[in-house]
Parts: structure tokens; sequence; C-alpha cells
């Protein structure tokens, strides 16, 4: 009897092909849209927490902690002050530290940041689990004219290795002043990581200190430098604007971060970048948080969608009712009937909407990593994804008590009368 | 115990839908004996079809007894009496007898899947539904071959009567109830129709109610009766 009523149910359904059809589409859509929504946020959430990693402290001069992240790694915005190279020297000599890279920042290249940096910055740079660097093509700068491109700076902008580029002052495309008398030679690019490093040219420190010999005021005061003679000047910066600390024991962070802030010499800020990360993510986190409530809203709407299917079909279908009625049905077993084909149609969508998830997310997977740097790993449905169909099945079936509970209706007041 | 002689007794049985007072029913007496063919006429409208309701155990009377085959219906659950109506009766409507979604054969056998009793009935014989069904069909005059697998939309009004006549007298139920079954059907096709179900019947022994308005059928069964006859309640 179990068995006849799960195909009445299905036969049922298959005899209305075009609307069962549509309904089960449109909710397969929605339920594509909640998990691909779902999918991108605790991924574009991972991402962006991995933007860096393995660095224990990001050190700058004393400003917000968001803002310190957002300049130095995020290459939005500008530094307010510089840290000069005295402290970084003094706290990077520091026994209990295991590395440091400086940044120096506010130099640009058709719009693309330029990071004035050291080798050290290929060398302890992490992002994702523990990633390192890795070189496209050629290898890493060694003379003081040398640069590395990002991915996307490389893939951009059509640079090879061994092409020059000239660098200006500022950000931005046009008008700036560029420091022409002075080309950087690409010795390498780097292969994509998804991180703001993709949009940055990185160069020594030195270099960055070269073009702006004659520039320390602000505004240009006539030196004119060669790279012939660069080694008769100083290339010792003066200032940095921003260093990344790695710690020998992991259990010295705090205390480290405390004694930079209480640095005596100059007014320094050290933050966490995990932290500040996430911090950063609640502001970031609130679109998601609304794309996430559209897409459940889409799936309300067409379960919604479904029971006005349901609804409109029992009208044609009460004939076959009290034909079912005549052979025995009882109105229980009718309204079993009608719970059943509910929960097929859910189940259908739910079952068609992954499908068509992992299939839009294969092919929008490539896009999406060329143009975003986001890539989407194909992972069976988390376990708030599984709760999240659980509870869409549950509505479904819920919702469909209505029209079940309507046909159990009509069965009783209608009995073996076909009334049409 | 002997099995009463009788199929259906009713006794002083009143009903009268609540929302208002059409098709009251005010039935003091009314039997059928087994294997009889009883004919009831009348107008439509009087309250057949509220009569059959209460007789398949539909609906509930306001007082008064229902006994099928010597028990009270109305003592029973509403569950119990969709599995007495199973077991015991097989229904003809005056039209859209079938079900849509199910081939000829599935809407045949559909009795079968909600009534052990009419299924072990063809079992005893060594077939199986299908085979039954198709036996029906053929002695139903329904001899085109490829009926069984066709959809049963594309079927005439008198193929469709045919085949809810194959299905209420599948695995021999003791009481056939004929709702008007051939106002839809032209005049030859009418009696073509009852003398195919009379044949029918009697192989199966089954008794049958025939309701309907036209006297001109009412030839060969064993009762006449006018509704007005049965019923006392006079329509408003």
């Amino acid at each position: 009897m179990k068995f006849k009523l799960f195909s009445l149910a299905i036969k049922s359904l298959r005899f209305r092909k075009l609307s069962i059809g549509l309904t089960i589409f449109s909710l397969a859509v929605s339920v594509m849209l909640l998990l691909g929504v779902d999918t991108v946020r605790v991924q574009a959430k991972q991402n962006f927490v991995n933007t860096i990693s393995d660095t224990d402290l990001i050190v700058g001069a004393r400003s917000g902690s968001v803002q310190l992240l957002l300049y130095t790694i995020f290459h939005l915005g500008n530094a307010t002050n510089n840290v000069s190279w005295q402290s970084y020297q003094k706290i990077s000599g520091h026994p209990r530290i295991q590395w440091s890279i400086p940044v120096s920042l506010g130099d640009s290249h058709k719009g693309f940041r330029v990071v004035g940096t050291t080798t050290d910055f290929f060398k302890y740079y992490r992002h994702g689990k523990r990633k390192s660097l890795n070189f496209a093509k050629g290898e890493e700068f060694k003379n003081v004219f040398d640069c590395v491109l990002g991915a996307n700076v490389a893939a951009r902008l059509k640079y090879q290795v061994q092409d020059q580029i000239i660098i200006a002052h500022g950000m931005g495309n046009v008008s700036l002043v560029e420091h022409d008398n002075l080309p950087f030679t690409v010795t390498g690019t780097l292969a994509p990581t998804g991180t703001p490093i993709d949009d940055s040219i990185l160069v020594h420190l030195h270099g960055l200190e070269a073009v702006h010999i004659g520039w320390e005021h602000g505004v240009h005061d006539g030196t004119v430098v060669n790279a012939d003679d660069i080694e008769q000047h100083d290339l010792q910066p003066k200032t940095i604007t921003a260093f990344l600390l790695g710690l020998q024991n992991k259990h010295d962070i705090f205390n480290i971060q405390r004694a930079i802030n209480e640095y005596k010499k100059e007014p320094l800020l050290a933050i966490l970048p995990g932290v500040t990360l996430l911090e950063l993510w609640k502001v970031v986190g609130m679109v998601e948080k609304i794309l996430f409530l559209i897409a459940a809203f889409v799936v309300i709407t067409s379960l919604l969608g479904m029971v006005s299917i349901i609804l409109t079909n029992l009208n044609e279908r009460r004939r076959e009712i009290a034909v079912l009625r005549s052979v025995g049905a009882s109105p229980r077993s009718i309204f079993m009937l009608l719970v059943t084909e509910s929960g097929l149609l859910v189940s259908a969508g739910i079952a068609l909407g992954l499908l068509l998830l992992y299939l839009v997310l294969t092919l929008v997977n490539p896009l999406l990593e060329s143009s975003f740097g986001l890539s989407i790993e194909l992972m069976p449905p988390s376990l708030f994804q599984w709760l999240l169909l659980a509870t869409i099945l549950l509505g479904g079936l819920l919702i469909a008590l209505v029209p079940a509970r309507k046909a159990y209706n009509k069965t009783l007041q209608d009995g073996l009368t076909i009334r049409t | 115990m002997t099995m009463p002689s009788e199929c259906i007794r009713l006794t002083d049985v009143a009903f009268q839908w609540p929302s208002n007072s059409e098709y009251a029913i005010d039935i003091p007496a009314l039997c059928l004996q087994k294997g009889e063919k009883l004919f009831i006429h009348g107008p439509s409208g009087s309250g057949k079809s509220t009569l059959l309701n209460l007789i398949t155990g539909v609906l509930s009377p306001n007082k008064g007894k229902v006994e099928i085959l010597g028990e009270n219906l109305f003592e029973k659950k509403p569950a119990t009496r969709d599995q007495y109506r199973a077991d015991h009766f097989g229904i003809i409507f005056q039209q859209f007898n079938l079900i849509p979604y199910l081939s000829v054969i599935e809407n045949i056998t559909l009795p079968c899947s909600f009534s052990v009793r009419r299924n072990s009935r063809i079992e005893v014989e060594k077939k199986s539904p299908e085979q039954e069904s198709n036996r029906l069909l053929q002695s139903l005059g329904l001899t085109d071959p490829d009926i069984a697998s066709r959809n049963v939309t594309e079927l005439s009004t008198g193929q469709q009567q045919r085949v809810a006549a194959a299905r209420a007298l599948l695995g021999s139920p003791e009481i056939i109830i004929a709702d008007e079954p051939t106002s839809s059907l032209d005049a030859d096709a009418k009696l073509g129709f009852v003398t195919l179900l009379f044949q029918e019947l009697q192989k199966s022994g089954s008794a049958i109610i025939f309701v309907s308005h036209d006297r001109s059928l009412a030839a060969d069964f064993d009762r006449v009766l006018s509704f007005e006859d049965i019923n006392r309640n006079r329509r408003i």
C-alpha cells in the first residue's frame, strides 16, 4: 500500500510534466543559488583570511589596526606616517624575532602598486595554508634596479622577463611624475596567489630609495641620478612604511606586541593579522549576509510557487480523488499522496539543484580564478549545507500540508460525488 | 454462522447535508439480495448519489442502520469502512472514471492495491490481476489488442465506461454500484454496455444497484424501484 502510494505519486507527477518540471527547475535554481552563495561566501572568507599567513605581527606607524592592515596587505589607502629605519633595525634585531620583512609603499606603475622590500619577502612571505611565493617565470630581484611582477601585473600589461618599466611617484595612471631616468628590469613574474600581491610590483628597498634621491622633500630638487653612479649614494632608506615579523616562539606574540606598542622612541602599532582580518571581514561580511538572505528568500518563493501549483492542480484532480476513494482509498491516503508528491518534488529539486551547483561552479571556477583570484574548491556539501537542504525539505513538507489538508477536507466533502 | 442472504439492508436511514436541505434522505427500508440486479430510477438531483455515498460508507447517516453483508458499517471506524468499500464494492460513475496518469491495465487493477481480498480471489483462479484485466476487457468487448497499452485519455467515452466496468468487476466484489453509468453513451452503446455487464455479473455472482433516470434500460433487472418510492423525503 505504501509502495503503491509512492508509485501513484510518481506517475501523477510524471503526468503533469510541464508544470511539475518547471516547479522542480525553479526549486533547483533556488537551491543552487542558496548553496552557491554559501559556498562562495565560505571560501571567499577563507581566501580573505588567508591573504597573509604565518606572519605573527604587522608593525606600522600608530593609526587604526584595520587601517594598518588595509594599506600594508591590501594596498588600500596610504600610511599616515612612516616607521624609522632605526626602529625597524632595533625591533627586527631582537633575539626573539625570527624574521622580518620591510615594506615600503607609495609608488606605482600604471595603477599597480610598487612594493619596496628585500629578498626576505620571497623567503618568508606566506599566504593561504602557508604557501610560499612561487615564480611563474624568472627569479627574484638581485640588483638595485630589478623588479618582480605579480601575476595580474604580468598578465594585464603583457610584460616579459627582461622588459624595462618606469615607476611613478604616487598612485594612479595619469599625470604622475615618473622616475623615467631610472628604469627597472623585470627579473621574474610570480604565480597567482589570489592575494593583492598579484597586483603588485616588488622591487628592492634600495631601488626605491635610489629613484627617490632628490625627492626627499616631496618635490624634486633638481638632483639628477644615473644608474652608473648610483653606487656613490647611500641607498639605506631613512624610513619604511611598515614591516612584518615572524617570531621564534608564538607564545611571545602578546608580549612583543605590547613591547612594540609601548615603544618609547616612536609611536608604533603592532597588530595580529588574523585577528584584524576577521575584524575587517565583519565589515565586508555584511554583503555576504545580505546575499545569503536574498537567496533564502528565493528558496521560500519557489516553495510557495510549488504550493500554488499543487493547489491549482487540486481542483482538476477532484475527479481523480473521487475515483481513488471509490476503490477504497481513505482520506488519509489522499492526504499522504499529496504530501508524498510534494516530498518527491522538493527532493528532485534539491538533487537537481546540487547537480546544477557543481556544474556551474565547475564552469565558473576558471573565470573567478582569473578575474578575482578567487578559487572555489569543489567539495561535498558541508554540514551546514546538509542542514540547509534538510531545512528546505522539511519546509517543503510542512508547507505541503496546506494543499494536503485542503484535499483531505474536499475528499470528505465530496465523497464519491464527482464534481467538475 | 451462516452468511445472510442479503448484501445490503438499510433500516430507517436518514441523512441531511449540513449546509442545506437539498438531497435529504429518509429511507424506512431498502435491501439488496445476493446476486440481485436492482434498478433504481429517478430524476437527477433527487439524492440518488447521496444514497450511494451512504451505502458505500463514505457518508454516515444521521440516524438508522446501514448493514453491508450483515455488518453495521457505521459502528466501524472510517478506515475500516474504506477497507470494506475496497473489499466488497465495485463502483462505476457516470463519467471520468479513469485516472489519467495510469494505463488502462493499471486503472483496472487499482482495486487490487487497496484490497488483498479481491487480489486473492483472482489468485485462487491461478491468474494475475493483469491477466484477469485482459480477460475482462475481452469479454466487455474491448478486443483491440493494443487497447491495454493505450493512454486512457485517448479512449472514447464508451470505451472508458467499459474499462470502468472491468475495474468494478475485478476480483468479483459482492456489490456493484453503477451511478448513471450509461448516461454519457448513445442509445446503442447503452444497451450493449448493460448486456455485457450482465454477462459478467452472471459469472462473478455480484449483485448490482444500477441507478439511472433512463427507464428503457430497466427491462432485464430483477427488481425496479423508483427513488421517490424508496425515499420518504420530498425536496422542499
